[in-house]
């Protein structure tokens, strides 16, 4: 589905990723894993048309080179990212930001009302604030929002950077147990980023460890979970 | 009676200052820089009037449209050349090269028509008639309705359809706008060309009530600016209650003081407003981020 063949991406004169290479199957929940700013968010900005890539990089998604394309044009093909930070429409309502979610799909308006209304059996707490506008809500519920509008291009690839960031862990639990049952249900394809190693290898096939911009490892879920040096280094040596 | 005489007018000049500052709103929003070659779109709009209405003889309701156009255009191409080139500058970069601009145009105007005051055919009427003891002008009562239906209008669009939605969200978060899969792009340059359509048929409605020569769009463009900054530079019914209390204001000082007053008032304004909350003028509210 998604394939990173030696990505390479500087912020001016200063390379964050080095030649970096990741797949991603259909029907699979992967995850980047690394300390703060190893590069996971700036990897998540690469594949989504944020930020330029250097020459010799190479992205592919489902069957298309997508290396240069940018983000408003990647989305059409099927691929949403729920940024780090949420980035949800503050002056927006909730059902609005929803929509803004599903503007490409503005000829299927039977589609996005019925996506609409499955994400708010997802998220009920969305549903409630429907009208209120997005800054109004709560850390955990412009996550919710986050993710309910990156559902809402109905798409076949979703990312998501750091979703529990600053949230409570019910809220954690709660927002992972949807994604796996997206994953399960639809054979939706994840892939996250987290500092959360251990909530993420939890629910992840297989995993990527990135450390200052380049891949040192990477395994099943469960196998780096049960890694010693990534026990130690990742998930506080417990 | 004098005073409610006043406070008519001053709803009628207020309801165009309105529109002039939704022109400011609009672009700070969208490009969080204030734009001042603003009024001078304004008086783009009222010379492409007086060209094609009292010049060439085209009739009102095809000259008005078309003039429009013209100044849609001009706005267009002010974004084209100033605005998109310095997307990435710093804000008093941005500032001063809007500042250049209307200097530009001015003198551009100063070029074709020179100094001379026009008059400007009145396009709805100034035959005064009386209600009561109220002496009331057509073209007033139709800049105060014609003020407050396009702000309804802008505020619907804004609101309730897809487009206006995606605008707003791209004044309020470029990049998540085009994780949405909206071009940000095109969604910058529509919202800079319908604040130039805005100011136009501001400029047009105003020109009749002011003395008219090339030097119109700095005494719009001050009103307009100062009505934006009193409305605290947010969108549709700040815009207009800023203008509103401006035109008012405007007014009483006739009553009370003189008429010399007049003009003195969007300078006051402006300079209580900058003593006051100065913050909020010069750079564009960072979003608060939740935890
Ligand atoms: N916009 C930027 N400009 C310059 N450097 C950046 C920018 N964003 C991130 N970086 C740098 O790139 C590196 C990786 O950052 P990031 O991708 O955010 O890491 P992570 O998401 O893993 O915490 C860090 O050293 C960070 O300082
Ligand atoms: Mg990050």
């Amino acid at each position: 589905m998604l394939q990173l063949n030696n990505v390479q991406v500087a912020y001016g004169n200063i390379e964050v990723l080095h030649k970096i290479s990741i797949e991603v199957k259909k029907g699979e929940i992967v995850t980047i894993i690394g300390a703060n700013g190893a590069g996971k968010t700036t990897a998540l900005r690469s594949v989504a048309g944020l930020l330029p890539k250097k020459k010799g990089s190479q992205i592919l998604f489902d069957g298309i080179d997508i290396t240069n394309m940018g983000a408003e044009k990647i989305v059409a093909e099927g691929m949403a990212l729920s940024p780090e930070g949420r980035h949800i429409f503050p002056e927006l309502t909730v059902e609005d930001n929803l929509e803004m979610g599903a503007y490409l799909r503005h000829k299927d308006k039977a589609g996005v009302a019925k996506d609409m209304k499955e994400v708010f059996e997802m998220f009920p707490r969305l549903e409630e604030r429907r009208r209120q506008l997005g800054k109004t809500l709560s850390g955990g519920e412009q996550q919710m929002l986050a993710i309910a509008r990156a559902l809402m291009s109905s798409p076949k690839l979703l990312m998501l950077d750091e979703p529990s960031t600053g949230l409570a862990p019910l809220v954690i639990k709660e927002i992972f147990r949807i994604v796996k049952k997206l994953n399960q249900t639809r054979g939706l394809t994840v892939l996250l980023v987290e500092q959360n190693a251990k909530m993420a290898l939890g629910v992840a096939d297989r995993g990527y460890v990135l450390k200052n911009g380049e891949i040192v490892k990477s395994d099943t879920g469960e196998n780096l979970l049960n890694d010693d040096s990534i026990r130690a280094a990742y998930l506080g040596g417990r | 009676m004098q005073i409610l005489q006043q406070l008519i007018q001053g709803l009628s000049l207020g309801s165009i200052y309105g529109l002039v500052a939704l022109g400011y709103v609009l672009i700070y929003q969208a490009w969080g820089v204030l734009n001042f070659a603003q009024g001078e779109v304004c008086a783009i709009g009222a010379f492409s009037l007086l060209v094609l209405h009292a010049e060439l003889g085209m009739p009102v309701y095809a000259a008005m449209p078309v003039a429009v156009l013209v100044s849609m255009l001009v706005g267009y191409v002010i974004e084209f050349l100033s605005f998109r080139p310095l997307e990435n500058a710093n804000g008093t970069t941005r500032l001063i090269a809007t500042i250049g601009v209307s200097i530009c145009v001015r003198n551009i105007l100063r070029m074709i028509f020179g100094a001379d005051y026009f008059s400007f055919p009145t396009i709805f009427g100034d035959t005064p008639f009386q209600v009561g003891e109220l002496i009331l002008v057509p073209q007033n009562l139709w800049n105060t309705a014609i003020g407050f239906a396009l702000v309804a209008l802008l505020n619907l669009f804004l609101k309730k359809t897809r487009i206006g939605k995606s605008m707003r969200a791209t004044a309020q978060d470029k990049e998540a706008a085009r994780l949405m899969g909206i071009n940000v792009r095109a969604s910058l340059t529509g919202t800079f060309v319908i604040a130039s359509a805005l100011g136009a048929i501001a400029g047009m409605l105003i020109a009749p009530v002011y003395l008219f020569n090339f030097n119109i769009g700095a005494t719009i463009g001050t009103k307009g600016y100062a009505a934006a900054v009193l409305g605290g530079l947010d969108f549709a019914s700040g815009a207009m209650t800023g203008g509103i209390i401006l035109g008012i204001a405007e007014c009483l000082a006739v009553v009370f003081g003189s008429s010399e007053y007049q003009s003195a008032i969007a300078y006051i304004v402006l300079f209580l407003v900058l003593i006051l909350k100065p913050s909020e003028i010069m750079s564009k509210k960072k979003k608060v981020e939740k935890v």
